[in-house]
């Protein structure tokens, strides 16, 4: 006699987007398993279309709160080498140091009230504030510094208003970005020794034959720009992306899973493939710290993507220090541009791993297409792949905890499924006849 | 210590509906506050924001909507004690902090209405029930206790709850709740000059 065998979890947090996972197992193995995002498609491309070019930068940073230099950076490349604006290096300097501040946020965040409370069993940041209090408020002013950067450059740390098509409507004063030098130095060292925390952390011993896929760049860590480079050996322009990896509409999701085109395969994108295919490229702190913590690469375990994610905010702080105290006030903020038409792509790196954007442009300066392939759109089918794989080795008869472990993978993602709603339902089918024990 | 960050006033909300609250108050409280004076006044689109700005706060009011059936159309004053948000509903005399603090710990158990967090369709439950979501999963009330696990909490914390009933994405604010904005900002105003004249 076989009986179904649901779980539900209501009210998960942590995880930013609504969406459910759906497993239909048969035994130990898994039958079916379907990462669901039900949220309703938010159109952003869509709506794009006929808007002036110079909108972009900020209607593309409302697709994520947690995000948005991401979007805005990507749009900005694109729509630059749509129109052939070269821009100078004082605003690529600036740029990547937005780029710092955002992965600071981003990554401080994630790895103290969103990863880390797996692995002390804690349910969210605030139970494991009870037991760390140091290390948690450590973590939040590492991503108070994020955002304080964010809003001297930006205008403001959400949705930032100051990325402009050419440049910046407005070049931050020398003493405006001087201030920031002793907190950020402070940063440094927070960055160091929460680095060193999460790599004593207790890690499953799991790991997986990723693609990793990240920009590449000879001569700096990634962000910008870049070629996009693979643990397989792919290396290609940006321009080549769209006929290397396609997305595809499923059933089960309103977002759509992005494979390789030749063989419609799964990739890795995030801190974890940055640093397996760029690790000279971090700074020499960041390298000193990886030595020391002996974080070898390439690394194949996701949860070690906190480790990787430490490391990376140790490198913004520097490089961000270092652009903050050689910065000089700086004219034009804007690189000025004639209208044509035209198209154009880019690829960077968002906190969450490589996002791309391609738009076409009329000579009158309006959109008249958009294209938007984020992270976890990326990341989806792997997740999905990782945990057929995962769910054996964990499965319990304790439905929750069986659960509970498989989010904490999904975690470790950092998955953005969206950022309007924050809702991860989770059913689980098994034939009951198929359970040792009761749950 | 920066006299003018010691009272921070924030209004949580979106530019949806009746979540639109939060923001016009404090809006309305930048415009009548006195330049120079040592309140500030912010806007969160989400309850995590509050966290960056909470160093050197000794009073914080939050302005918020609230989705609630049945508990009337009159703004709610809460008061925010040790990991619970306690209901202290009184004239703009009795609401002053020093009195306010003194609010029954049997009111703990009292049902309370929802705050409509930072986005349209998020709800958190205030009083007991299971923790609210925003995001990441951090609602005003967690948002709230994780300052009080950190040692950041201000000591005062007032909360200013809205009703409202439309909270769709792209929906025009009620006329109830359009009614409350100016109302609340002058309670505010009035509580604010009773306790710091």
């Amino acid at each position: 006699m076989s009986e179904n065998r649901t779980i539900r979890v209501e009210a998960l947090t942590r995880v930013e987007g609504e969406g459910g996972l759906h497993v239909r197992l048969n035994g130990n193995v898994v039958e079916d398993l379907q990462l669901t995002i039900y949220e309703p498609p938010r159109f952003f491309e869509g709506f794009l279309r006929c808007r002036p070019l110079e909108d972009v930068p900020d209607i593309t940073a409302r697709i994520c709160g947690i995000c948005p230099v991401a979007y805005q950076m990507s749009a900005v490349h694109a729509l630059e080498q749509a129109l052939g604006v070269t821009i100078s290096p004082e605003i690529r300097r600036l740029r990547r140091l937005l780029y710092c501040g955002e992965w600071i946020e981003s990554h401080g965040l994630h790895m103290h009230l969103l990863q880390a409370p797996d692995f002390f069993n804690a349910a969210s940041g605030i139970e494991l504030a009870a037991t760390f209090p140091h290390e948690v408020t450590r973590g939040l002013k590492l991503k108070k510094l994020g955002n304080d950067l964010l809003e001297v450059l930006g205008g403001r740390a959400i949705h930032p208003i100051n990325v402009a098509v050419g440049g910046f409507y407005r070049a931050p004063k020398r003493e405006e970005l001087q201030k920031l030098i002793p907190s950020f130095e402070w940063g440094l060292q927070a960055a160091i020794e929460a680095t060193r925390w999460v790599a004593g952390f207790e890690f499953p011993d799991f790991e997986r034959p990723y693609e990793m896929i990240s920009v590449s760049h000879p001569d700096e860590y990634p962000m910008n720009e870049g070629r996009i480079v693979s643990s397989s050996g792919l290396m290609i322009d940006v321009a080549q992306y769209e006929q290397t990896f396609a997305e595809h509409h499923v059933a089960h999701s309103t977002a759509l899973h992005s494979l390789k085109v030749a063989d419609r395969s799964s990739y890795h994108v995030g801190p974890l493939a940055r640093i397996n295919l760029n690790r000279d490229r971090l700074c020499e702190t960041a390298l000193r710290v990886a030595d020391e913590i002996d974080f070898s690469t390439p690394c194949l375990n996701p949860f070690k993507a906190i480790i990787a994610r430490g490391l990376e905010v140790i490198h913004a702080f520097d490089e961000a220090l270092s652009i903050l105290r050689d910065y000089q006030s700086f004219k034009p903020s804007r690189i000025p541009y004639e209208y044509r038409a035209g198209e154009g792509c880019a690829a960077t790196e968002a906190p969450r791993g490589l996002i791309y954007h391609r738009y076409g442009i009329d000579d009158q300066g309006k959109i008249t297409f958009a294209k938007i392939v984020p992270p976890t759109s990326q990341n989806q089918r792997q997740i999905e792949l990782d945990l057929i794989d995962w769910l054996p080795r964990i499965l319990s008869p304790d439905d929750q905890r069986t659960a509970d472990e498989c989010e904490r993978l999904i975690r470790s993602y950092d998955p953005c499924i969206s950022c309007s709603t924050h809702f991860l339902k989770l059913t689980w089918e098994q034939p009951r006849a198929m359970i040792e024990h009761s749950p | 210590m920066n006299t003018r960050d010691m009272i921070l006033i924030v209004g949580v909300g979106s530019a949806h509906g009746d979540d639109q609250a939060g923001w016009l108050v404090a809006d309305e409280l930048a415009r009548r506050l006195p330049d120079g004076s040592f309140f500030s006044v912010r806007k969160a689109s989400v309850p995590l924001d509050l966290l960056d700005w909470l160093g050197n706060i000794k009073v914080l009011h939050l302005i918020d909507a609230i989705q609630a059936s049945g508990c009337g159309e009159n703004v709610r004053r809460l008061q925010w004690n040790s990991g619970a948000m306690l209901p202290c509903e009184r004239s703009s005399d009795e609401c002053r902090p020093d009195r306010a603090e003194r609010a029954p710990a049997s009111s703990r158990d009292d049902k309370l209405p929802e705050l409509a967090g930072a986005r349209s369709g998020l709800r958190e439950t205030m009083a007991g029930g299971p923790p609210g979501r925003s995001s990441h999963g951090f609602s005003v009330p967690d948002v709230l206790r994780l300052a009080e696990q950190t040692g950041m909490l201000p000591e005062t914390i007032v909360v200013w709850a809205i009703p409202g009933s439309s909270f769709q994405p792209g929906a025009r604010m009620s006329e109830q709740c359009q009614n409350n904005i100016c109302r609340t900002a002058t309670q505010i105003m009035a509580e604010l000059s009773v306790a710091y004249a």
